[in-house]
């Protein structure tokens, strides 16, 4: 397993208020890594200065064998990372197709000729986005705009997907249709740095998951292997997450429920907490 | 400020007299601050500074150092100083960009020169100084009122067009300045004989200029200019203190209209001429000029850079000479240029710059030092929250303290809080939990009127208020916190924490702005309580730092003391644990215990550290998608598989 | 009727010099929300530039037009690079207020070191025109709405047709978004206060036959009527703005007809103040502002 991200004692704040004290973390090539912490333990930041939005005081980002630390947002994305930003912000003024030109802006600068097979790849994996081409953005749908976020990251191909708090603000059944929608991309191989508040979407989706505390990782490992207990502790989950996840972890091999269960409430026919749904594919 | 138990209890605190209130409340010397210290002993030191400005000027014109061209050179500092402070009302203190601010200027010199100019009126200067007061009040009053309406850069531009159409119409007119014949202004008169000599009307712009400075002192140091400054920050939060944000405007436009025409009075009677030439656009980017280098919101900078820029033009003459006009603006604008492209805040803010650079350093060094895995837990466990001393009394009410009936609240067609209703009976602790984008800060916000709910009801102590607005919600007694901080990050703790006392602050405008009466006492007691928090908390080392240079947690922690300052009836905290380091969220709960049980508070409270919710609450109402979903006392909130679904979200296979 | 008729034409020839302004006004709000106060003085230092090369060295016209163009904007991505971008977070009161610095600074250039004289540079046309219901519409005003069409459809085409102007819409709606989507922030800054820059230059060559030499401040009072017309028209939207600006010369030229006090001059100015008012107390952000127009922008 190669390498493709390190991060290496990062620290950062603003002013004097220094927010991360020294975050490691790394991500191998086709696995997907969540970061999870309460508010204000530093997810935020951590992926800013990933993604470059947010200088660092000290401490070290290599991506693909190059140090990119010093490099400008738009240069890190020539470089290969894609970003999925903050609630999945599309532009809302544009529409669909120039959405996504944005998306492949650096690629489209090197090498036009590729962009009608990217698009038509994005519009493969998300055929909605290929229904509504010339739709304004802001008429999307939640679920909509969350296929546009992550649509617009792949149509660069990049090598690694940084998704800044994908489910924040999204009704349940939305969180739903996007956790489908990033296991497709999973499936397809992609390398991928997940932040996250929501943390049972969270853990479905990641193999890796590193947890935050006041800017230190505290936690990290395997989710199959993490103790649940202390898992919940970290993260404030409590006596509640506990209870569902033994729930959880008893109950049966998943099938997929496509919302077949009725009034729901009552159905415990849940999918294991740590087996993230590779096998799902594309929906 | 002895020790706790000698003030009275909040729950006794209804019942102690204002008298009693007051008297227990005796300011205690060590609090004098620089602030305070110039509100509490203001006129003496005022009149002292008035006498030595005028003994210096008479004496220095007697002894032939002060001659005319000097006295009219700094004359014109004076007018700058002073019509530099009355922008800083608006651009400094409120946030309220004028661009046109030399025509308010133009509005009281040419009021001034119509009361004192006509040979049958004859009337005193100081009734043109008065008169240039009200006129420029009224005029600042005026402009003040589109920016109810008109936000940013849209009110800045509606003042360019107010300057131009002050400038060449209505100053230009034949009945205000004779066209381009131009007003007169004559001298006011000491007994029989006109102030002829420069140096003689000098001493007098000084005593005007320092009584300006004086008043300006007290506006800041009172509710009046800290609702400014609230408003500047966030009016949303300003509200949350009680400050009517619209009020607060209109007096911030109508004493910066006041005092422009005073400078006005001042200037026209320097020069005992002008036209509509003398107030030219450029005059009013100088303005601006004056307050961004002097440190937007800094008295003693405004007063330096306006004296300055007044009287560049006649020190760089003496420099350079007769031909070598100009430079004063030259140099004024690339100073101006330099300040906002290296130091925002302008020259005052310089010193307090460096000192947060250092800071900044210092944290860097000590971050790069530190090793990975050393503790550094610059936080402390969550400290109790000080009980609120001598209160004046409030209406005794029992019953629910809070019930919100059938909340329907969209945006853009989309239903963010659908048909809820939620009840919190007094000396309870009620959560409010469900999973992201459920609706509950927004619920929050139509419970503390922020926003209009599309449909329902909100009754507070059994009142409805669902018609009231968010800072007259705060009047009866609500209280609330920001997921994103209620605070104003650019002033101190303990200016925060004075703020956040609005509600009690309630002597007269004229009061607060004269420096005397009832104000005196109040603000003391004000003070009182903000260092006892300070103290309590053991906070008393961040009194004069910053809000934004606090850590995450240490600013949680003022804004929840904040909020409990004025003895709410209902205190609504959003996400409180949010930024907090682990040592103080462990005890969050139990803090939040003893503000019912000790302080005897009701609390509303969104969190998402749910063991800790259920920890604490009394009852629970969970909601999702807009709706509440369960509800009742934690043990059969968690049982609820309903709320467990709802909560960790749907199967999501 | 005649007269009825003339005031329309009078605010089509002013209302193309005010749009040509007012372009470069809402161009930049539309990038960066904030404004650009100091447009017209950077053209009239662009045209001193031209004074110098054309009518004091005696070079060619269209050297004198380069040298203007490279000098205003000069200045302007300068000012762009030296402040703009050092201002913390972009933030567009600082940005505004740093224009307005600019302004001041220019004045105080011009004031010291081109006072008095007045300077004349060539016109690009120096004599010919059209007489539409008795008013000569000079060949200069014809050429500048040319010109202003030319950049209004221009710069409506290039902000949506390219994925550089779709990068200056992405910018407006999100900065930090659109870095993260690989558009080159600071690329799109310049060319905001650049491409407003070199319109105002051409813009200010072309109205100069109209209001004389070339003098100290010779456009503010232009200027402010651009400003006054973009706020009526929407500040973030060019063919609002375009619009505004034809609006406030009909109100000017139409006060100027009708409402004549001998003892009160610049009425036109009070009612310019009341219709900004009228319209910001109706709808704060303009007439046309956030109208969605397919094709515009």
């Amino acid at each position: 397993m190669t390498e493709l991200l390190r991060c290496e004692g990062l620290v950062t704040g603003f002013g004097a208020n220094q927010v991360l004290h020294g975050i490691d973390l790394h991500v191998d090539q086709g696995e997907m890594v969540g970061i999870f912490g309460l508010n204000g333990a530093g997810k935020s930041v951590t992926m800013k200065t990933i993604s470059g939005l947010q200088p660092l005081w000290s401490g070290s980002v290599t991506f693909a064998g190059q140090r990119i630390d010093t490099m400008t947002p738009e240069q890190r994305v020539e470089a290969g990372i894609g970003n999925v930003p903050q609630g999945r912000q599309v532009f809302p003024e544009l529409t669909i197709e120039e959405n996504l030109k944005l998306g492949a802006y650096t690629s489209r600068r090197r090498d036009r000729s590729r962009w009608d097979t990217q698009l038509a790849n994005v519009y493969d994996q998300f055929p909605v986005l290929a229904e509504k081409r010339h739709d304004l953005a802001g008429t999307l749908s939640g679920g909509q705009r969350a296929s546009l976020a992550v649509g617009r990251a792949l149509v660069n191909e990049p090598k690694l997907l940084l998704i800044d708090e994908p489910s924040a603000g999204l009704a349940p059944v939305i969180v739903k249709e996007l956790l489908h929608i990033l296991q497709g991309v999973a499936a397809s191989g992609m390398t991928m740095l997940l932040i996250e508040q929501n943390v049972r979407f969270g853990l479905q989706l990641a193999q890796r998951a590193v947890i935050l505390q006041t800017g230190r990782v505290v936690y990290a490992g395997e989710t199959a292997t993490l103790d649940q207990d202390r898992l919940a502790s970290l993260l404030g989950m409590g006596r509640m997450l506990k209870r569902t996840t033994d729930d959880l972890v008893t109950t049966s091999a998943p099938t997929r429920a496509n919302g077949a269960n009725g009034n729901g409430v009552r159905r415990r026919r849940r999918r294991p907490l740590v087996a993230a749904g590779r096998e799902n594919g594309t929906n | 400020m002895t020790m706790l138990g000698d003030r009275p209890t909040t729950a006794d605190a209804t019942k102690v007299t204002p008298a009693q209130a007051v008297s227990t409340a005796a300011p205690s010397p060590r609090h004098h601050g620089p602030r305070i210290g110039l509100l509490a002993t203001s006129w003496p030191t005022m009149l002292a500074i008035m006498a030595g400005l005028v003994v210096a000027s008479l004496g220095l014109e007697a002894i032939g150092i002060l001659n005319d061209s000097r006295s009219t050179a700094i004359g014109r500092g004076v007018v700058f100083a002073v019509a530099g402070l009355s922008l800083n009302i608006l651009a400094g203190y409120t946030g309220q960009l004028s661009l046109g601010h030399w025509a308010l200027v133009g509005v009281g010199a040419f009021t001034s020169a119509k009361i004192t100019a006509p040979l049958e009126l004859r009337l005193p200067w100081t009734v043109g100084l008065v008169g240039a007061i009200v006129v420029g009040a009224l005029a600042g009053f005026l402009i003040g009122l589109p920016s109810l309406r008109i936000r940013g850069l849209y009110l800045a531009i509606a003042t360019v067009a107010f300057h131009f159409a002050m400038e060449l119409s209505v100053f230009a007119a034949d009945a205000v300045s004779r066209g381009s014949a131009g007003a007169e202004f004559p001298r006011p008169y000491f007994g029989s004989s006109p102030l002829d000599i420069d140096a003689q009307y000098l001493a007098l712009m000084f005593v005007v200029a320092v009584a300006v400075f004086f008043i300006d002192g007290n506006i800041t140091s009172t509710n009046v200019g800290r609702s400014f400054q609230a408003v500047r920050a966030d009016e949303d939060v300003a509200a949350s203190f009680g400050i009517d944000v619209r009020r607060a405007k209109l007096v911030a436009f109508t004493l910066s209209g006041a005092i422009a025409g005073a400078a006005g009075c001042l200037y026209g009677h320097l020069y005992q001429f002008a036209n509509a030439g003398a107030f030219t656009f450029d005059r009013s980017l100088l303005l601006v000029t004056v307050v961004v280098i002097g440190g937007l919101g800094s008295r003693v900078g405004v007063v330096a850079a306006g004296a300055f820029f007044g009287m560049a033009p006649i020190i760089n003459e003496a420099i350079f000479g007769a031909a070598a006009e100009s430079w004063d603006l030259i140099i004024g604008s690339a100073a101006l240029l330099l300040t906002l492209a290296f130091n925002p805040e302008g020259l005052a803010g310089s010193i307090r710059h460096q000192r947060e650079q250092k800071e900044e350093k210092e944290a860097k060094r000590l971050a790069a030092e530190r090793s990975d895995d050393a503790p550094d837990e610059t936080m402390p466990p969550l400290p109790s929250m000080p009980r609120p001393t001598g209160l004046p009394p409030r209406r005794q009410s029992t019953g629910d303290v809070l019930v919100a009936n059938d909340v329907t609240v969209d945006f853009d067609g989309l239903r963010a809080v659908d048909h809820s209703s939620l009840t919190v009976a007094r000396n309870r602790i009620v959560g409010l939990i469900g999973p992201n984008g459920a609706g509950k800060t927004t619920m929050f916000n139509a419970i503390a009127g922020v926003l209009t709910p599309t449909s329902g009801t909100v009754k507070l102590n059994g009142e409805d208020v669902s018609l009231l607005r968010a800072d007259q919600r705060a009047g009866l007694g609500l209280a609330r916190t920001f997921q994103s901080l209620g605070l104003a990050r650019d002033r101190t703790v303990l200016e925060n924490l004075l703020l956040a006392q609005h509600l009690l602050a309630d002597y007269p405008l004229a009061s607060a702005i004269a420096g005397v009466g009832p104000v005196v006492a109040r603000e003391a007691e004000l003070l009182d309580r903000a260092h006892t928090t300070l103290t309590a908390l053991d906070f008393e080392r961040f009194a004069e730092t910053p809000v934004r240079n606090l850590s995450g947690g240490q600013q949680r922690i003022v804004e929840i003391a904040a909020a409990l300052l004025t003895a709410p009836e209902l205190v609504m905290l959003d996400e409180p644990s949010a930024g907090m380091a682990p040592a103080a969220v462990e005890n969050l709960a139990e803090r939040l215990r003893e503000m019912r049980d000790d302080l005897g508070r009701t609390i509303l409270l969104i969190e998402h550290n749910i063991p800790m919710v259920l920890d604490v609450c009394d009852e629970v109402y969970v909601m999702a998608e807009g709706r509440i979903i369960g509800h009742g006392t934690p043990a059969d909130v968690v049982a609820d598989p309903a709320v467990i679904s709802a909560y960790l979200g749907e199967d999501l296979s | 009727m005649r007269e009825f008729l003339q005031i329309f034409v009078f605010a089509a020839v002013n209302g193309t010099f005010y749009a040509l302004f007012a372009i470069g006004i809402a161009l930049l709000y539309r990038g960066t929300r904030a404004v650009n106060f100091a447009v017209a003085q950077i053209a009239a230092f662009g045209l001193y530039a031209f004074w110098w090369l054309s009518t004091n060295k005696g070079m060619p016209i269209l050297i004198g037009l380069a040298g203007a163009l490279v000098f205003g904007v000069g200045v302007t991505l300068l000012f762009e690079q030296l402040i703009v971008r050092r201002i913390p977070g972009n933030d567009r009161t600082t940005v505004t207020v740093a224009s307005v610095g600019l302004l001041s600074f220019l004045l105080a250039i011009e004031a010291k070191f081109f006072s008095g004289d007045t300077r004349r540079i060539a016109a690009p046309f120096e004599s010919g025109g059209v007489e539409v219901v008795g008013v000569n519409v000079s060949a200069n005003a014809i050429l500048g709405f040319v010109l202003l069409m030319a950049v209004a459809f221009g710069l409506t085409t290039v902000l949506r047709k390219t994925d550089f102007g779709l990068g200056v819409l992405a910018v407006a709606q999100d900065r930090d978004a659109s870095r993260l989507m690989g558009v080159p922030a600071v690329k799109v800054s310049m060319f905001l206060w650049g491409t407003g820059a070199a319109v105002a230059v051409l813009g200010g060559w072309l109205v100069l036959p109209n209001v004389g030499n070339l003098r100290l401040a010779v456009f503010a009072g232009l200027y402010t009527k651009s400003l006054i017309g973009a706020v009526i028209g929407g500040l973030d939207s060019i063919w609002g703005a375009v619009a505004g600006a034809f609006a406030v010369a009909l109100i000017e030229s139409a006060t100027l007809r009708y409402i004549s006090i001998a003892s009160v001059p610049g009425v036109e100015w009070l009612v310019m103040l009341a219709a900004v008012l009228a319209v910001l107390l109706i709808r704060p952000t303009g007439l046309l502002s956030g109208i969605k127009i397919r094709g515009a922008a």
